[in-house]
């Protein structure tokens, strides 16, 4: 029951596509450049010559996360299709083959989940190394266990079901029915998760670089900026502030969607 | 004197802001102190809203939004919480639908009924309480009951165990929603004895909200029936049910199931020979043990039986959805092979791919039969829709845009489309409304008679298989306890369970106009 | 029930056991060696280096035989060295965890009452305006990233209203933030399990059949929806410990208090391995061991699964 979702999904959609727009084509927002300051505008307020203020190297704030959109988002959209990839195969695996293999897998799965996600993440950043790309691979791995168990109970909730009866009396063989029954009625919930799990994930990018395991400096990343404003916490409170803000804008744009295709899925 | 319960104009609307269409609409009804009114309608026609609303039990989302309702010569729509509570269990009761969820499994008997003595003005029940309360509803040794939890009872005893609490605090009125469409047919006669026998001995009114119009003629001194929220005809039992004004009675009247006319079937050319069929599952429940009989081709054999009684299983066995686990089923003489027999299940809803559309469902036998071409396979669905009486246009919506009996046409059509010399049918009609399931009865005989394929009919409804089917086989703790031709067996049952099964049929045995 | 018990239990081993196996693969089986990781991918070239690194932790003996003692080591209690402080990782947890706990238990104080009002509230409400607000809160403050909602708190109340430290390591006023900042996403976690099982329990017909004996809406709730629904939300109690680590992680990095996580955070840094495994065994144990309790308490509860374990 989400309040906002009285108002349609076209505010949320509005956000999402111009954090998009804003990952690929960063020089339609803003045409400052995000690495080089002019050191006569330190620490400049939000203004109407800097919409977001500046930094102490009197680099354009908005120019930086505009920047910084690119490699936040790349490495959750990557975390996110990892989760689904993998989860989804040792999923469809397990609640295809059942017996020992199923009971394999589901252990498997259940010692994953036994780690705290956060820790797990840092574990493999650990051994992979610091890097967006690293981040978002320790993401993906973190989280494909959900989504095996997603998988593997939806999987096995349409197999039980009535269509997929009428179809074994029908005579339709076991591929056939994974690939026209089992698949399609299991990606609707999938889907709905992934969509939720992508603003987990920008959130989770977000914390693991504010930690300082992402890219190295002066590449902007919306974790790395807001850590780099905490020196500034009492007197320039638009570093921190302001960013934080566009991550909760987009994450709660994402989430409003995958709410509303959950619920969709949940209808039929 | 103003009678005990008087609704006059009753609108209910669902949605936030009481816009939608109204559930109840401009309702009408009068219960008399001592008086058991039925309200006849199917689902969706708006009976159980009302209900809800007579007990002050509106969801949320609905509320009243015209007329008003009086009770004891006081008004009590719009009445606040506070004082609802004070009616609630003490004048006026409920039992809501379905036994099996409508206790709270986390506590025993024991609590449940003290809650429902101590809201009713007892506060510190003692045993002979408990033991008074459980007595009135039949519950001859209440101690055995008592400590228990709900899923340790019967549906039967869940029931009584209900009316007890509901009977606790002596109320004027008790409305009862749909309180035996989820018990089987004996047990269901079991309850609607006792609430009548509560009625008389107490001097309780009783709403009875019900689908079945059998269980309103057998139990009810008025009937009020209920149509999209209209209430279309209102008057004495015995007048409503042999003459009745309105047209949609009528309909409803004319789609009770009748008993099959004419000669009995001769014995014919045996299709499929079933002997001495078992299955245990694993964990050692015998679900069909011995279970022997035929069929003949184009011929339908009816098997009947209470829920859990294995007839269920029969059907999975024939169709190969479960391995037996001794027997032998054969089709004209051999294993049953691909297409040959079909299988029509009890849930529409459940039973076709909410992501497939109508085309691509009756045509998968034919896919996975890799009959014909794409073109010949389309021509073959345009034919059965033909056959089932639905529209052409059909073929490309999802079944979620069809309603039930929509579905179950879909769904039969699927099974003839490999031309199949058998088509099971477990509990076709069972989750159907009275007027879809007549048509679905007379859309099967009819296929029958056009095709001349064999239905092997399971069906826990008596009336529903006697409507259908030739011969009749029963069937109680996976055994087969009778078999023959059904006038025969309706005649004369010769089981004492098949006695039983008959005497609490609804609206009287389904015996009668039969030649035999 | 005793052998339900023995089994559940071994489970639980089991599923520790495994997690230092993965994590012993991980550090030393999969993409290179310890001593590699360790020095980061920067400074790998120096091969002398290395191979003294490498005699100097041990780490010349073959992987088998590592891991065995490992194993048996851990069996024991015994996690080994920190490379990066020389002392014993048990030690080091042992001493960190009792400031994470504060901060876990401050957290949970705020959170559980919290999330348990706001799902109550919008189970009781017959308002649908308020329901839908308070359904919504939860997926609110789980939209805001941990971290940066502690750097407003501190902002505001440290640096804007001086009503509490910024940095205070020890004492109750130097809790007060990070436990709230902590609590935040936690009564959101907990209010949104809890309501989704809430809302499910309030449509069963026992709802209905509790308000026709008489009984108030709150009672309804409390004494019939909300027994119904504790147990399928007390399972979430697991991942809500699991998600306080995580959390511990960002919180104690951001008001810079030395516990559990900043640890986390520091062997990442240096990759101290021993240090991460031993995290990584303790913190699942800890999960495994809450799960376990929840699954015991289960049948305690609920009549029905109490016949299935017996």
């Amino acid at each position: 029951m989400t309040f906002a979702r009285r108002l349609g999904v076209v505010p949320s959609a509005l956000v999402l596509l111009a954090a998009m727009a804003a990952a690929f084509a960063p020089a339609l927002f803003s045409a400052a450049d995000p690495l080089r300051g002019d050191l006569t505008e330190r620490l400049l307020p939000p203004g109407a010559a800097h919409l977001f203020g500046t930094d102490e190297l009197g680099r354009d704030v908005f120019a930086r996360v505009v920047h910084g959109s690119a490699p936040s988002l790349q490495a959750a959209v990557i975390a996110v299709g990892i989760a689904v990839l993998a989860g989804s195969t040792i999923g469809l695996v397990a609640g295809t083959a059942r017996g020992w293999l199923d009971d394999l897998v589901m252990r498997g799965v259940e010692v994953l989940l036994a780690v705290p996600s956060f820790l797990l993440i840092l574990v493999i950043v650990a051994v992979l190394g610091p890097g967006t790309r690293e981040v978002a691979v320790a993401v993906g791995v973190s989280a494909a266990a959900v989504f095996s168990r997603i998988m593997r109970a939806e999987v096995i909730r349409v197999r039980g079901s009535g269509y997929v009866e009428a179809a074994a009396v029908c005579g339709t063989g076991r591929p056939t029915v994974l690939l026209t029954h089992v698949l399609p009625n299991a990606a609707g919930p999938l889907t709905a998760l992934a969509t939720l799990e992508l603003g987990n994930a920008i959130l989770t990018v977000a914390a693991v670089s504010f930690l300082g395991f992402g890219a190295p400096p002066p590449a902007p990343e919306w974790g790395s900026l807001i850590a780099a404003g905490r020196p500034f916490l009492a007197s320039a409170w638009w570093l921190t502030t302001v960013p934080g803000l566009v991550i909760v804008a987009v994450v709660l744009a994402v989430n409003h969607l995958g709410h509303v295709l959950r619920t969709r899925s949940e209808r039929r | 004197m103003t009678p005990l319960l008087a609704v006059r104009g009753l609108t209910v609307r669902y949605g936030p802001s009481g816009r939608g269409r109204p559930a109840v609409d401009r309702a009408d009804l009068t219960v008399e102190a001592g008086q058991i009114v039925a309200v006849v309608g199917e689902s969706g026609s708006g009976k159980s809203t009302l209900a809800h609303a007579l007990a002050g039990l509106l969801p949320d989302t609905a509320r009243v939004t015209g007329g008003g309702v009086t009770f004891g010569g006081e008004r009590v729509d719009g009445l606040r919480e506070r004082a609802w509570r004070r009616l609630r269990g003490r004048r006026i009761a409920f039992v809501p639908q379905d036994p099996g969820t409508a206790l709270n499994p986390l506590m025993t008997v024991r609590a449940q009924l003290a809650e429902a003595l101590r809201l009713t003005g007892i506060p510190r029940p003692g045993e002979a309480a408990f033991e008074d309360a459980l007595g009135r509803v039949g519950i001859p040794d209440p101690a055995a009951v008592l400590d228990r939890h709900p899923h340790q009872l019967s549906g039967g005893f869940r029931q009584r165990v209900l009316l007890g609490m509901a009977l606790a605090g002596r109320p004027a009125l008790l409305i009862a929603d749909e309180p035996t469409s989820a018990l089987d047919t004996t047990v269901q006669k079991t309850v609607l004895d006792l609430i009548q026998k509560v009625a008389a001995r107490d001097g309780t009114s009783i709403l009875l909200i019900t689908h079945d119009l059998g269980v309103a003629a057998d139990r009810a001194d008025r009937v009020a029936v209920m149509s999209e929220g209209r209430v279309v005809e209102e008057g004495p039992a015995g007048r409503v049910l042999c003459s009745p004004e309105a047209a949609y009675t009528r309909l409803l009247l004319d789609s009770a199931p009748r008993p099959l006319t004419g000669p009995a079937p001769t014995v014919g050319d045996p299709l499929l020979a079933v002997h001495d069929l078992r299955k245990v599952y694993p964990g050692g429940t015998v679900a069909v043990e011995g279970a022997s009989f035929t069929l003949d081709r184009a011929g339908t054999l009816g098997l009947v039986g209470a829920s859990g009684s294995g007839k269920s299983t029969i059907a999975r066995m024939i169709t190969g959805l479960v391995e037996p686990t001794g027997g032998s089923v054969l089709l004209d003489g051999a294993p049953v092979g691909a297409g040959r027999v079909q299988f029509v299940a009890q849930n529409p809803y459940a039973s076709l791919d909410p992501l497939m559309s109508v085309g691509r469902i009756i045509a998968e036998p034919l896919r996975a039969l890799r009959a014909g071409t794409r073109a010949e396979r389309r021509e073959r669905v345009r034919r059965l829709l033909e056959d089932v009486a639905l529209p052409s246009e059909v073929v490309r919506r999802r079944p979620s845009a069809l309603s039930g009996g929509q579905r179950q046409r879909v769904a039969i059509a699927r099974a003839l489309a490999p031309s199949p010399d058998l088509i099971v049918l477990d509990e076709p009609v069972s989750a159907l409304d009275a007027v879809t399931q007549a048509q679905i009865l007379a859309l099967l005989r009819r296929l029958q008679d056009k095709h001349g394929m064999a239905y092997l009919l399971i069906s826990h409804d008596l009336a529903v298989v006697a409507a259908a089917a030739g011969r009749l086989a029963v069937m109680r703790d996976g055994r087969i306890i009778e078999s023959g031709p059904t006038a025969g067996v309706l005649a004369g049952p010769e089981a004492p369970f098949t006695r039983e099964l008959l005497a609490a049929v609804p609206g009287g045995p389904p015996v009668g106009r039969t030649s035999a | 029930m005793t052998r339900f018990v023995a089994r559940r239990l071994t489970q639980a081993v089991a599923v520790v056991l495994t997690a230092y196996t993965l994590t012993f693969a991980a550090f030393n089986v999969l993409p290179a060696d310890p001593v590699r990781i360790m020095m980061g991918p920067e400074n790998g070239g120096d091969e002398a280096r290395v191979a003294a690194l490498r005699a100097e932790y041990g780490l010349d003996r073959p992987a088998v035989e590592r891991y065995l003692d490992g194993l048996l080591d851990t069996l024991r209690g015994d996690f080994g060295t920190s490379f990066q402080t020389g002392r014993n990782v048990g030690a080091t947890i042992a001493e960190a965890a009792p400031r994470t706990l504060a901060l876990a238990g401050g957290a949970l104080l705020v959170a559980l009452p919290l999330g348990f009002l706001i799902a109550w509230s919008a189970a009781h409400t017959r308002h649908m305006w308020l329901r839908r607000l308070l359904g919504a809160l939860p997926g609110l403050s789980l939209s805001v990233p941990t971290f940066w909602l502690g750097l407003v708190l501190l902002q505001a109340f440290s640096f804007g209203l001086p009503l509490f430290p910024a940095r205070a390591e020890d004492g109750l006023a130097g809790l007060v933030l990070p436990a709230v900042t902590l609590a935040v996403p936690s009564s959101a976690f907990v209010a949104q399990v809890l309501l989704e099982r809430l809302t499910v329990e309030m449509r069963q017909p026992y709802v209905d059949t509790a308000r026709a004996k008489g009984a108030s809406r709150a009672r309804a709730v409390t004494a019939h929806a909300l027994r119904n629904a504790a147990m399928p939300a007390l399972t979430m109690i697991a991942l809500l410990a699991g998600w306080l680590v995580s959390g511990s992680v960002v919180v104690e990095t951001v008001f810079a208090r030395n516990g559990l996580g900043r640890l986390i955070e520091s062997a990442v840094t240096t990759r101290d391995l021993p240090m991460l495994q031993g995290l990584v065994v303790v913190a699942t144990a800890v999960v495994t061991l809450l799960t376990l309790a929840v699954d015991m308490a289960h049948p305690l509860v609920d009549p029905r699964l109490r016949e299935r374990a017996a």
